[in-house]
């Protein structure tokens, strides 16, 4: 008995991993009410990513100037002689820093935040499992976002697991740019993916994310074939990826190889993460570009219904309907 | 004249949508002129009903109290202005415009003589007062009450600990019942007031008196009861009549020949009701608000409750779309110019009341949904109206409740989502499973108890009951704030508490704990003495004529309602103000002086006493320690003692009836005025600042998200307070928006009601709206906003109570 208790507690560990937010009551990342957990570190660098934290795959600290009282305690704190109060400059936090969290705990006002934490599954687990009431009542769930989760495959695949065990279903949000054959098992235990095309053109896609995008086309198609539940994301940010032409060539790769995708979700760009860059000391290359408004989100959706695929515009329901098969081919 | 079969077999459709249909109807263009003139009419302070009083009162010195408030109310009802507004559908005013604030100089006046010349010009809830008025007050008013008021007998009575700490104190407020009437009644439309009308009402009372002997000593007070049920039929029947005849005078001389078939209609509605039973829906409508204007004339106070509206009007509707009398558009069309009369109703306030009750509001509670006596759902065409009705006329009365259970439709749900993200802070949802324990806690039978409705802002009440729902609030963070510093304010440095141990003396936490309790204790026993003389005085000096007619048991025992004549009497409730700055305190002091031992007792006491001045560290320290509202046990755990512990201190006390006293975890506004007297408390939370209220997270604490909120929120034991608890989360529109944020909004509801929460609200409104509301005020006279549990212009309200709404967390997903 004892031994038992002893063996499920060391199993429940043997996974851990990166995470850097785990976020309770998501209505937009996947059906229903969600708690998202970003796993950390991400193969691509987009422009115009809200979350740069969510890059490296090591423990950072961001310096938050507005909360900082200049009580120099971190920089007493530092024994590599690094950190700085933030409205002193405070500290990139990249380099030399082993994100030894001595000058985080030193700072009374929270302006120094650890971003990311090594975490086991089964603490994960716990979070997730908190709002399990809001999951049943609306049909909701997990979902893994990142970064790219399945860069972390072991940890990943542990926690969907347990997840499916426990009656909560699973999504996982994608860029695609990951080894196919370590994500296999977990694709296996997964209810719903939500999937990233940023650009169709592959010279644009390297320049604006650092990586070509052969392999998340063919990602894309596997996960396709593999009949998970699949809603294909296209961040729009204006003048970099909303042209025509490409809304156009994606919606037309939906429609000739991801048959099996329930349509495309146009995602809004928006400025909220420019404070983290600042924390970061990143700078971001985007910092002239505002919003769209609806109807520009609206027109997208018309080229994408043009092209006969489903489009789920901000704020509708990913519903499936009777018909559901055939949406996305209304020839 | 308003046939149409085609549309009165049309049922009504919830998603009908709202804001944003079309005004070439005309019921939406009375609608708009209707509240247009209310907009435009300034709250005002009226002595009709004073006067009347008055004169009456000279005239029956000697007679039993009871008989010569039935009389004065009579004389009211025969001597105020009769007014009929263009456009009304329902008519009927208790004084002499709209929105008028009636003195009710038996209770108190001394407050308005003080305050007439200030009350124009004060910051919270100003009123205008004409010359006439206030000539007749100062003349004819004053001089009659001086010495009579219940006010001054109470003073007179207090004993002088309990003055100390519950007259203007802020940390006791006893005022509520020697200031103000009680109101607190849901009168019986099913069961007395439709199927009797008040003929037979009187009647009955006349047959009762037959049977009784001046002879017998039992018999004396009930002949007087009955003679005063007569008197007050009389006088509401009076009203009905003369109303009547405005109405046909006006209909003689009206040439636009649509208004004079309306004043004709309206005419024979009033010489129908109130005096017998309503034959169609407008009738019922029309009987309803002279029930409810009356309740106002008799008693100028807060939560007169229309009760389950849906519920007792809609057989007429149906009976009426039977016989093709009614289409649903003019049916709706009614019940928006009786919501737009319902927010006629004002609560007239002193300046310090008005702190704890900002917003004028007469908190006229109207629920529609739950189920039936039964147990089967209740919600019907009607229900549907109500919401559309709050959502067409936008004010902030009557405050719109409804209640949910598992079987409410789904489609009835998102209507009230749809409603509540319009921004107008309704309807206030609750669930129907924790009012009932509440209401069997109370002591009602179960399927009475499926009947319940909301009463004020969130009570759960009972149409058969009498109560004191809110016999005052008290100030929980004063009892920390006496803990740690041996009885004394931190601000004046009085003595106001216990005399407790020095805390660097105490050796653990839960002796600090320990003697915390006594402090509240200590407060509670004031509560309970000072409730206890002014329920004698209530009885001696303000029997309730005319609210016992609406009441089942009064007639048929013959007694008033202040003599517990009702069929359920419940203990008086109170409301604890500051629970979760208590539990985040305590938490801080746990975790930073007893377990972590980052500081001492003696910093953290003079961090405090520099309110965190030159202690930013341990200021910073104390403000990130755990804060309920989280979904964090270790203070959420706390929250539950210090609301569990509210529940047995109180029922410890039990009322002149007999009746255990019980816990309300409300609020309104009461967070400011209790704020503004507490020093800085350890939870991080700066000297004089508004506390948390009700049962919510305190402001800006509660980060997690509403999930976390409402799971924190849901382990108080919410069956335990039958006075109401409460929770109010700020979403911005971004949060909700299309269809998934509908459905987001309805999950976190039903999800929070299965966890075993009470109450829910809605604040959806962005914060820069609001500030530039702040700014711009007469661009947004018709913003309505949500302040603790209902609903006030938001313009209306002081700066203050504008930055405190800002301020609360604002729960935003993206």
């Amino acid at each position: 008995m004892e031994r038992a208790q002893i063996s499920r507690e060391a199993k429940r560990t043997t996974a851990k991993g990166i995470i850097f937010e785990i976020e309770r009551w998501s209505l937009s990342d996947g059906p229903g009410t969600r708690t998202v957990v970003f796993l950390k570190g991400c193969p691509l660098s987009c422009w115009w990513c809200a979350n740069p934290e969510s890059q490296s795959d090591r423990v950072q600290i961001g310096v938050f100037t507005g909360k900082c009282i200049d009580c120099d305690r971190c920089a007493e704190a530092c024994d590599k002689g690094l950190a700085l109060p933030a409205v002193k400059g405070g500290f990139s936090g990249n380099g030399p820093c082993r994100a030894c969290n001595r000058c985080v705990s030193a700072c009374p006002s929270k302006a120094r935040r650890r971003m990311g934490e090594f975490v086991s599954a089964s603490e994960v687990i716990k979070e997730i499992k908190k709002d399990s009431i809001f999951y049943r009542k609306s049909g909701g769930g997990v979902t893994f976002s990142g970064g790219e989760p399945f860069r972390q495959p072991e940890f990943l695949a542990e926690l969907l697991a347990t997840c499916k065990k426990a009656g909560i279903h699973t999504a996982v949000e994608t860029c695609g740019l990951f080894n196919w054959e370590t994500a296999a098992d977990c694709i296996d235990l997964i209810d719903f993916v939500m999937f990233d095309l940023k650009h169709m053109d592959d010279r644009h896609h390297r320049r604006l994310t650092g990586a070509s995008n052969s392999l998340v086309l063919e990602n894309a198609e596997k996960m396709a074939r593999a009949g998970v539940d699949m809603v294909i994301r296209i961040p729009i940010i204006p003048s970099i990826n909303d042209s025509e032409e490409n809304i156009r060539a994606t919606a037309g790769f939906v429609r000739e190889k991801l048959d099996t995708a329930l349509g495309i979700e146009p995602l809004p760009y928006h400025r909220l993460g420019l404070t983290k860059y600042a924390a970061l000391g990143l700078d971001y290359k985007l910092s002239d570009i505002s919003s769209p408004d609806d109807d520009h989100i609206q027109a997208i959706c018309h080229l994408i219904t043009e092209e006969r695929v489903r489009c789920f515009s901000p704020g509708s329901r990913y519903q499936k309907e009777s018909n559901q098969s055939q949406l996305t081919r209304i020839k | 004249m308003l046939e149409n079969a085609s549309i009165a077999n049309r049922p009504v459709q919830p998603a009908q949508s709202t804001a944003a249909s079309s005004n070439q109807e005309t019921g939406n263009d009375r609608t708009r002129r209707l509240k247009n003139a209310y907009l435009q009419s300034r709250p005002t302070i009226c002595m009709e009903r004073a006067a009347a009083f008055t004169r009456s009162f000279k005239k029956t010195e000697g007679q039993a109290r009871c008989l010569r408030l039935a009389k004065a109310f009579r004389h009211a009802c025969e001597t105020i202005t009769i007014n009929i507004f263009d456009d009304e559908l329902v008519v009927g005013t208790h004084g002499s415009g709209r929105r008028m604030g009636a003195l009710v100089p038996e209770i108190s006046w001394k407050w308005l003589n003080e305050e007439l010349d200030t009350i124009e010009t004060r910051p919270r809830d100003p009123y205008y007062i004409s010359p006439e008025h206030r000539k007749l007050f100062l003349e004819e008013i004053v001089p009659y009450w001086k010495t009579r008021s219940l006010e001054e007998k109470a003073l007179a009575q207090f004993p002088a600990e309990t003055l100390k700490t519950g007259v203007n104190t802020d940390i006791l407020d006893t005022e509520m019942k020697w200031r103000s009437h009680v109101g607190e009644i849901t009168p019986d439309f099913q069961d007395i007031v439709f199927p009797k009308g008040f003929r037979k009402i009187r009647d009955e009372a006349r047959e009762k008196l037959e049977e009784l002997k001046y002879t017998e000593i039992e018999d004396l007070d009930k002949i007087e009861y009955y003679q005063s049920s007569i008197e007050a039929c009389e006088g509401i029947m009076t009203l009905g009549r003369r109303y009547a005849e405005k109405a046909e005078a006006m209909a003689k001389v009206q040439t636009d020949p649509q208004r004079r078939q309306e004043l004709a209609a309206i005419g024979a509605n009033c010489r129908r009701v109130p005096a017998e039973s309503p034959r169609n829906f407008w009738e019922a409508a029309q009987m309803c608000w002279f029930v409810m204007m009356s309740c106002f004339l008799s008693e100028n106070c807060p939560a007169f409750n229309v009760g389950r509206f849906d519920m007792f009007m809609n057989p007429f509707f149906q009976d009426d779309l039977e016989t093709k009398t009614i289409t649903g558009e003019f049916a709706q069309e009614i019940i928006n110019c009786l919501w737009i009369k319902i927010a006629e109703l004002i609560w007239l306030l002193p300046k310090s009341g008005s702190r704890y009750y900002a917003g004028y509001s007469g908190f006229t509670n109207l629920s529609v949904g739950g189920r039936n006596f039964d147990g089967s759902d209740a919600v019907n065409e009607i229900s549907y109206m109500a919401v559309e009705a709050t959502s067409r006329v936008g004010l902030p009365q009557p405050s719109l409740s409804v209640i949910i259970h598992p079987d409410t439709p789904e489609d009835f749900l998102l209507a009230c989502c749809r409603l509540a993200r319009q921004g107008i802070g309704f309807p206030a949802f609750h669930n129907d499973r924790v009012g009932v324990q509440m209401m069997m806690y109370a002591g009602l039978r179960p399927d009475d108890a499926r009947e319940w409705t909301l009463l004020g802002c969130v009570v759960p009440h009972h149409r058969k009951v009498y109560e004191w729902t809110d016999a005052g609030g008290y100030n929980m963070a004063a009892a920390l704030e006496w803990t740690l510093n041996r009885g004394r304010s931190r601000i004046t440095g009085e003595q106001m508490g216990l005399p407790t141990k020095d805390p660097r003396e105490f050796s653990s936490f839960n002796e600090l704990k320990e003697t915390f309790f006594t402090q509240v204790r200590h407060i509670l026993n004031h509560c309970a003495i000072s409730t206890i003389i002014e329920q004698r005085l209530h009885r001696q000096m303000v029997p309730r004529p005319f609210l016992s007619l609406l009441v089942e048991g009064c007639m048929e025992s013959g007694s008033d309602l202040v003599n517990g004549g009702a069929r359920y009497n419940i203990g008086p409730g109170w409301i604890v103000v500051g629970a979760a700055d208590c539990a985040n305190g305590l938490a801080a002091i746990r975790k930073n002086v007893f377990e972590e031992k980052n500081i001492t007792m003696d910093q953290l006491l003079k961090a405090l006493d520099d309110d965190f001045v030159g202690h930013e560290e341990i200021h910073e320290m104390l403000k990130n320690s755990p804060k309920f509202g989280n979904d964090d046990d270790y203070v959420d755990r706390l929250q539950v003692e210090m609301t569990d512990f509210n529940d047995r201190g109180l029922s410890e006390y039990t009322d002149i009836l007999g009746n255990p006293f019980h816990s309300a975890i409300m609020g309104l506004t009461y967070n400011i005025p209790t704020g503004s007297v507490v020093g800085a408390l350890p939870c991080g939370r700066k000297a004089t600042t508004p506390l948390a209220e009700g049962c919510s997270p305190h402001p800006g604490t509660d980060t997690s998200g509403p999930t976390a909120s409402m799971r924190s929120e849901a382990k108080v034991n919410h069956e335990l307070h039958p006075g109401g608890t409460l929770l109010n989360l700020k979403l911005l529109p971004s949060a909700i928006e299309g269809q998934r944020g509908l459905a987001g909004m309805a999950n976190l509801i039903r999800s929070y009601f299965e966890l075993g929460g009470y109450h829910c609200q809605f604040n959806v409104i962005s914060q820069e709206t609001l500030r530039d509301a702040q700014a711009n005020p007469d661009d947004y006279r018709d913003l309505v906003i949500r302040v603790a549990g209902y609903c006030a212009i938001f313009t209306e309200l002081s700066p203050e109570v504008q930055n405190e709404v800002i301020r609360r967390t604002s729960h935003e997903s993206l």
